[in-house]
């Protein structure tokens, strides 16, 4: 019987299966990805007023190095860039900006992780400097969710907490109502970069239709 | 019947049926180019026809008409799906969703060519076996992955064209259906092979 199955056989099967291995992503922006998710318990048609900070912070550790400073800050354009389009998405969903010492309902802290992780339950002293009453024991607390579905991230990855001032707990927590996290968004040329940022935190809106007033 | 079980006794039949000696009986051989359309519940997680797709069937006929065999093919599906939104619970996640399949379909089978030896043979033919189908979604830096072991059936309708004493072409159209599990549902594509075949007398 005739050998069917000689090496030129077996060599040519290798090839057409190395041929079938399909496309992969061949662009950075097609690596983007927008997460978000948010306590079902939370009624966001309740709070009228929020506030956030003039910068975006860097997160690259848990803990901050030298704690009562301020952490190092992301480049201004595309803090900027960041700041203005979470105020306007707010706006077109009914709730007011006011200055962090008019008791807002809710306070959106904006940073940018520097690494390949993303801290959930980072050092509270990153928003010593900006957060109305803060206490260096507070913690965050994620009221049924879990945002650490996200363990590893690219650089440049936006963080947005929506946090509830009004709402510590007795065990001394924060509750983060909203989150969003925004992958690699932050990287290579700043105008590339404003385009990307506004396209993705504008759909981090659109898939979170129940913040709305 | 565990998949390990499963894989063992595949594999004994497969070396049984490729390693049998012919005796003076005509055996089919054919390495078939095999574009796939998916239908069904396959073709609701990727749409697109596929021709990163082929196969290898071995028959050994018991008279002139009918014929005994297994084929073992690979059946790769992509699509590439922008802005795509993925919910579940209070979590959503949008980006561009690279979807990947493949179906290892392995089954015994068996052939009936409706004339005599001679140029042009149609035939029917039906495979019954196991789909190994793995699936593959990434998003960014998500990944979900899912995989099954599934009964299927292969039902065929072609024919071989005789070009000269060892050597033929064929084409056939293949109907790939597999029973669905918690894995994964029902699974289902359609086949069109263009072969090249050895035969041996």
């Amino acid at each position: 019987m005739k050998n069917y199955f000689s090496p030129i056989v077996y060599f040519l099967i290798l090839l057409l299966a190395n041929s079938c291995v399909p496309d992969g992503p061949d662009s950075a922006d097609q690596l983007d990805i927008v997460y978000t998710n948010f306590d079902s318990g939370f009624n966001f048609s309740v709070p009228a007023t929020y506030s956030m900070p003039d910068n975006v912070i860097l997160i690259d550790r848990e803990t901050l190095e030298n704690p009562g400073t301020t952490p190092p800050l992301a480049d201004f354009i595309i803090s900027q860039a960041i700041l203005n389009r979470i105020r306007s998405n707010m706006t077109a969903r009914g709730f007011t900006q006011v200055s962090e010492f008019n008791d807002p309902d809710l306070i959106i802290l904006p940073s940018i992780a520097v690494g390949d992780r993303v801290f959930f339950n980072y050092d509270w002293w990153f928003w010593g400097w900006y957060y109305p009453n803060f206490s260096p024991e507070w913690e965050w607390v994620y009221p049924g969710y879990l945002p650490s579905a996200i363990t590893s991230v690219e650089t440049g990855t936006v963080l947005l907490q929506m946090t509830n001032p009004k709402g510590l707990t007795s065990q001394n927590q924060i509750p983060v109502h909203w989150i969003s996290v925004i992958n690699g968004i932050v990287s290579g040329s700043s105008g590339d970069n404003s385009n990307r940022i506004v396209r993705a935190i504008d759909q981090a809106f659109v898939q979170s239709p129940y913040l709305t007033r | 019947m565990t998949s390990n079980t499963s894989k063992k006794y595949l594999f004994v039949l497969i070396l049984v049926l490729f390693s049998v000696e012919s005796f003076g009986q005509i055996t089919y051989l054919s390495f078939n180019f095999a574009p796939t359309i998916p239908t069904g519940n396959t073709a609701n997680f990727i749409g697109v026809t596929s021709a990163r797709s082929g196969n290898i069937e071995y028959y050994m006929m018991s008279d002139s008409k009918l014929g005994f065999g297994a084929e073992i093919g690979f059946i790769s599906l992509f699509e590439k799906i922008p802005g795509e939104t993925l919910n579940s619970g209070t979590l959503s996640i949008t980006g561009t969703q690279f979807r990947y399949q493949t179906m290892v379909p392995i089954m015994p089978a068996a052939i009936y060519f409706f004339t005599e030896p001679g140029p042009i043979r149609p035939y029917v033919s039906f495979g019954a076996g196991v789909v190994i189908n793995a699936r593959r979604i990434e998003l960014g830096i998500f990944q979900e992955r899912s995989s099954a072991f599934q009964i299927g059936i292969r039902p065929e309708v072609g024919s071989i064209f005789q070009l000269s004493e060892y050597v033929a072409i064929k084409l056939s159209g293949k109907y790939y259906n597999t029973l669905g599990g918690s894995k994964l549902p029902a699974q289902s594509a359609l086949g069109i092979n263009l072969g090249f075949v050895v035969t041996q007398r």
